[in-house]
């Protein structure tokens, strides 16, 4: 797994490769300091994450659980196929309230930076 | 590492680790491969054996790194079967929080949700997950996503 952090109003977290249980302790690390200091929104750009397991969906949901009572919102870029297929079995492609899936991250800034959520 | 290979049969013996997984998912993937499973199913078979041996490794052993896990593939010509077996007691890591599936819960559902067959049976010295995944079956059975 490699991940570049791209900080900001809406810190990027840019992951690739492999996100099972040995690499998720260190990306929750990674994510969890931007939450802890204040960040209400996050982007997590999955773009060239070609596999993901529990693990992996519960960090995306522990960062959800964590930005809801901010205000703010997790967007989640995904383009494999089989890691959306993973995000569906497990549901969490219906928690649209508090979370964006998108499918660049053009997009998601677009949409992320006008609802002033950040 | 590898104790005992064949065109059709392979067996992992490894530490408890889970930067083992990888390792797993490549062993698993190679040899379904070779066996004449489809991209979506190489895909299904990596994730849950990957779950099954994640949870071998984080609550099936007690010694820690220094236990093993064991991880079985036999291929046949309608199916895969893997085992994972390690060292552990199984009913303890069944976790339910608030009515609804934790971490460990959605690696299970992962695991049922992706296979045709998953067994697990506990013995006293260790507990045996057994997968299977039939060859070239419709993709994904789940008709509706769970709840998280």
């Amino acid at each position: 797994m490699d991940v570049q952090i791209k900080p900001g109003d809406i810190p990027i977290i840019d992951v690739g490769g492999e996100i099972d249980h040995f690499a998720v302790p260190e990306l929750e690390h990674r994510v969890m300091e931007f939450i802890d200091t204040g960040h209400a929104s996050i982007i997590l750009d999955f773009s060239d994450v070609s596999y993901i397991d529990s693990a992996g969906v519960a960090l995306i949901i522990l960062s959800i659980q964590k930005t809801t009572p901010l205000g703010g919102k997790v967007g989640l870029i995904v383009i494999d196929k089989n890691v959306l297929k993973i995000l569906e079995i497990v549901g969490i492609t219906k928690l649209v309230q508090a979370f964006a899936l998108y499918s660049s991250l053009d997009e998601a800034l677009a949409d992320m930076s006008g609802d002033h959520s950040g | 590492m590898v104790k005992k290979e064949s065109a059709l049969e392979k067996e992992l013996r490894l530490n408890s680790h889970t930067k083992n997984l990888s390792l797993i998912r490549e062993e698993v993937e190679a040899m379904a491969a070779s066996c004449g499973f489809n991209e979506n199913e190489l895909y299904q078979l990596k994730v849950a054996v990957s779950e099954a041996a994640a949870n071998a490794i984080e609550h099936g052993s007690p010694q820690g790194e220094q236990s093993h896990i064991k991880v079985s593939i036999e291929c046949d010509p309608d199916k895969i079967s893997i085992e994972v077996i390690d060292e552990g007691v199984f009913k303890a890591r069944l976790p339910v929080t608030n009515g609804r599936p934790s971490h460990r819960g959605r690696g299970i559902f992962l695991m049922t949700a992706l296979m045709d067959e998953v067994n697990i049976t506990e013995g006293l010295t260790g507990t045996r997950v057994r997968l299977v995944k039939v060859k070239n079956k419709a993709a994904l059975d789940v008709a509706e996503p769970s709840t998280v």
